[in-house]
């Protein structure tokens, strides 16, 4: 899965730390979802898109 | 308190119940052992003394659970896949290392290595998994 939470997170201004706490989750998860190693679960990845104001398919989006 | 955030290293979120009850099963499991084979008591109270090391084990049990209950989706997913690792690998020791045995190949071990081993596998499989998700 792609995703762009790394642009969003940098146009927001946000460290992945801070990024995490409004996410509740850990740094290292942050960093591993940026990274593309780890996909989030579904309630995480409403969580993302609520909080960028996004559609979840703008923020993710299947590898083909 | 240190355990109750989303812990950065993957150990340090050990609540403390874990650790106090990894002393007390230390120092009971020694005091108890030295204090019956000295002396001498009805095979109930023996019984009873040998088993009492299972009350610090089961506190570190509900300090482990908390701690894993307070850790986010990738860390618990983390620690899932650690211990399915380490209950397969005690799996097949256990099978073989009892075949083993039983046909007298090699001498009779302390059960109390499947214990030891899947704790050992469990933090090494959980240590892999951390760096590979970094």
């Amino acid at each position: 899965m792609r995703n762009s939470l790394r642009d969003l997170r940098e146009a927001k201004g946000w460290s992945q730390q801070e990024l995490g706490d409004r996410l509740k989750v850990s740094r290292q998860t942050v960093i591993a979802i940026e990274k593309g190693k780890y996909d989030p679960s579904l309630p995480l990845a409403f969580s993302i898109a609520r909080l960028f104001s996004r559609r979840i398919e703008d923020v993710f989006t299947p590898e083909r | 308190m240190a355990w109750d955030r989303y812990p950065e290293k993957k150990w340090a979120g050990h609540p403390p119940e874990f650790w106090i009850g990894m002393i007390l099963y230390v120092a009971a499991t020694l005091l108890i052992a030295k204090f019956l084979r000295s002396a001498e008591l009805q095979p109930g109270l023996r019984f009873l003394l040998a088993a009492a090391p299972l009350l610090p084990l089961l506190m570190m049990g509900r300090g482990l659970w908390r701690m894993i209950q307070q850790q986010d989706e990738l860390y618990k997913r983390i620690q899932l896949h650690a211990l399915a690792f380490a209950c397969a690998l005690v799996i097949v020791l256990s099978l073989i290392l009892g075949y083993m045995e039983d046909l007298e190949v090699i001498p009779h071990i302390n059960s109390m290595w499947a214990g030891q081993v899947l704790v050992f596998a469990w933090g090494i499989g959980a240590g892999l998994l951390t760096r590979r998700y970094r």
